[in-house]
């Protein structure tokens, strides 16, 4: 149902490949950085044309990390649009799809710099970006990724931030794409309905399909989850 | 009263008597004379002089300071600190070197924080302002300033410099450039060349 291409060269090559190629939605991944050890939110880079899908879209992923790791979105809501006075917008804005640049987490924090350096946290964010994928794109298609900094005929030795503690950004941002890259194309055409899943680690205990628009409610005091009829 | 004119002639009450004879006289103030020449010029190098120690130059520089802020996401937040240079005859590049040297042991203490650290203390290659634009010409250091090209690090990094920078009046833009190129310093932060960076002209950076 889905398909997926990794584009390379310098960023508006790739957008106009991925154009032509008809993707229905593109992605380009980065992790975050400061001078601060102790800066930490989840944050996601739309273009300044973006449509609504893009910063729905863009805000979903943001705010599913944050949860997830425990920690707060960063922007507006978890999206910068135009990014930072223009900084990853042309990465962006040249896509005829919905796209978004994602920065979920911070190399320069040693605690979130252990998680990108782990298997386990590389599956974590990639399984969060095919589920933000699956949401917002039922339909499956050609889903458009690109490695930020990596690859880029312009500057070919960028590897963006280095991580505290060792690494470079851009080569773990390659394997959790790689992670993702696999989980969508395993899914087949009977996944694709919206399901409801609880998890221990990297097992799934329990799983059940959802209507579209239920609305999923959690409650915390009962430690319940309510799907409506 | 008596006294040696200048031209070492010995005056008592303003007549030429003296107990030392005048050649000798005008001999000892010659030879005083090269003594407090060759002094003064000894002294330049070794002997303080308050008035030459006093700052030409005072200024800010500007970093983050989470504490200030009152939170870690406000990533263009950044807190001026005091500077003073000696320097008389260029003092944006007075300010941007002492950006570059980064925050002091005891302001680090007090939280100020910025990617630029006495390693980037020779970032700055040059600067110049024309028609209300600095031209910014930085030295190769992209790999110890890595985290300064994503969305924060930028923020941080271009806010420190916008606001260091914000003091002189006759500042209105600034474009940056890596060994004298604008492209590869607009490449390296993700940024297009377009109107907003004079589409990376590297014709200011040739004509010096």
């Amino acid at each position: 149902m889905y398909k997926v291409n990794f584009y390379k060269g310098n960023y508006a090559t790739r957008q106009s490949k991925a154009n032509m190629d008809k993707a229905v939605a593109y992605v380009e991944h980065h992790f975050n950085s400061s001078s601060s050890d102790t800066a930490g939110y989840a944050v996601v880079v739309t273009g300044s044309n973006a449509s609504p899908t893009s910063k729905n879209w863009g805000r979903w992923y943001a705010k599913a990390v944050a949860t997830f790791f425990g920690t707060q979105v960063g922007g507006d809501n978890g999206i910068l649009v135009g990014g930072w006075s223009g900084r990853g917008d042309g990465n962006l804005k040249h896509t005829k799809m919905p796209a978004i640049l994602l920065e979920p987490l911070f190399a320069s924090n040693p605690q979130h710099a252990d998680i990108i350096r782990s298997d386990r946290g590389q599956t974590d964010l990639a399984r969060i970006l095919v589920e933000s994928i699956q949401r917002f794109f039922p339909n499956g298609g050609l889903i458009a990724f690109s490695v930020g900094h990596k690859y880029k005929e312009s500057n070919p030795n960028d590897r963006g931030a280095d991580l505290a503690g060792g690494g470079s950004e851009a080569d773990y941002a390659e394997k959790v794409l790689n992670k993702a890259a696999v989980m969508l194309k395993a899914i087949d055409q009977t996944d694709m309905a919206r399901t409801i899943r609880v998890v221990r680690g990297d097992t799934v205990l329990f799983e059940t399909e959802v209507d579209e628009d239920a609305l999923v409610v959690w409650d915390a005091e009962r430690g319940l989850l309510n799907i409506p009829e | 009263m008596k006294n040696y004119t200048t031209n070492g002639a010995c005056l008592v009450n303003g007549r030429a008597k003296c107990l030392v004879p005048a050649w000798i006289a005008r001999t000892l103030f010659f030879l005083s004379a090269v003594l407090i020449v060759l002094a003064a010029i000894g002294g330049c190098a070794t002997i303080p002089s308050p008035q030459r120690d006093q700052p030409i130059s005072q200024f800010s520089v500007y970093f983050n300071n989470d504490d200030l802020a009152g939170n870690t996401t406000a990533c263009d937040a950044v807190f001026p600190v005091p500077r003073s240079s000696m320097s008389t005859t260029n003092g944006t590049a007075a300010a941007l070197e002492a950006l570059f040297t980064g925050p002091t042991p005891e302001e680090r203490s007090q939280g100020y924080r910025s990617f630029f650290s006495v390693r980037t203390a020779g970032l700055l290659k040059r600067v110049k302002i024309k028609d209300g634009v600095a031209y910014v010409d930085l030295h190769d250091r992209r790999q110890e300033l890595t985290g300064a090209t994503s969305s924060c690090g930028s923020a941080e990094f271009f806010t420190q410099i916008q606001r260091t920078l914000g003091q002189f009046p006759t500042i209105e833009r600034i474009i940056f450039a890596i060994e004298g190129q604008p492209r590869i310093f607009y490449d390296w932060m993700e940024l297009e060349c377009d109107q907003t960076n004079d589409n990376c002209n590297q014709g200011p950076f040739m004509k010096w």
